[in-house]
């Protein structure tokens, strides 16, 4: 896949991954890695772009003696999802254009 | 390899960052580790699953600008934006220049719109004046009609009710004229401040 598509794709991932409750690193790592190649290093210089664009908030929370980072995802973080849904209706819209079966040039 | 020693073997690492970059960093992986040793790995395994220091340094450093990498970017930028900033003020030295050359040009081009626009309005007028006076002739030869016809004078009381119905007709046909040119004049001077922007516009993009 695309380097750059691949990068598009893990940040939405991500969002997606914190969208319906506040996810900590680990989790978000195990809830993206059966779709997508994701490892620590990779996961947290996204967190750190999507934090400085407003997409995401974090904040640090007690856990078992110690503390961990939660990722909550904001108002653009959302608006980022639903954009990268439109996106994706468009691509399927060319998809289907581009694998249709009655190329004229086929049949000859 | 324990957690601390992997921990003080990434600090090193990534020493070219910042040192809240670095405390960033190896909170990340710390709290990585510790997730995985919470789940029931041992530190060593859950340290293995994290990925060797030398990736992880190699990774991050190539996400990061260092202190190296930022310099030649910052005078990049300054690159790109120093020639544009002379010629902005290129521009506003001509532009203070040329003043003797352009202010009564401009002056003379808006004099020249001005009086267009002042002269339209005056034809406008005048034909609704005259609109206006063939109707009050029309009215006037209706009101004649009634002394043509006390004084007997029936052939001239046709002539004029004839004549008054002409002014009449005139003042309509001229009337329903002028309305529809009005209102074509009012739409294009509408349309004159856009074309002015577009005329700006297009000399914008040229320079």
């Amino acid at each position: 896949m695309d380097i750059q598509m691949k990068k598009g794709l893990l940040d939405v991932c991500i969002l997606a991954a914190i969208k319906n409750e506040d996810s900590y690193g680990y989790r978000i790592i195990k809830d993206v890695k059966p779709y997508m190649d994701i490892s620590e290093s990779t996961l947290y210089p996204i967190l750190r772009r999507l934090e400085t664009s407003g997409l995401l908030t974090v904040r640090s929370a007690e856990h078992n003696g110690r503390l961990r980072k939660y990722y909550s995802i904001t108002k653009d973080g959302l608006a980022r999802i639903e954009e990268f849904k439109k996106e994706w209706e468009e691509m399927l819209s060319i998809y289907k254009f581009v694998t249709r079966e009655d190329f004229s040039d086929d049949k000859e | 390899m324990t957690k601390s020693e992997y921990l003080a073997a990434l600090q090193q690492k990534l020493s070219a960052l910042s040192p809240a970059d670095i405390k960033g960093y190896t909170d990340y992986y710390a709290e990585m580790i510790d997730d995985r040793i919470e789940e029931g790995m041992t530190e060593e395994d859950a340290v293995d699953a994290v990925g060797s220091v030398e990736d992880a340094a190699e990774k991050i450093l190539s996400e990061n600008p260092t202190v190296e990498n930022q310099n030649p970017n910052e005078k990049e930028s300054e690159k790109e934006s120093s020639p544009f900033r002379k010629l902005k003020a290129w521009h506003i030295v001509l532009i203070i220049l040329g003043a003797p050359v352009w202010l009564p040009l401009l002056i003379s081009a808006a004099s020249v719109v001005v009086s267009i626009v002042v002269s339209a309005v005056s034809v406008i007028v005048s034909m609704y004046a005259a609109c206006a006076s063939l109707g009050a002739g029309a009215v006037a030869g209706i009101c004649m009609i009634a002394g043509y016809v006390t004084a007997a004078n029936y052939i001239g009381a046709v002539f004029i009710a004839g004549a008054s119905l002409f002014c009449a007709g005139c003042c309509v046909i001229l009337f329903a004229l002028l309305f529809k040119l009005t209102k074509f004049l009012i739409a294009q001077c509408k349309k004159i401040p856009a074309l002015v922007r577009t005329a700006f516009d297009r000399k914008g993009e040229k320079a």
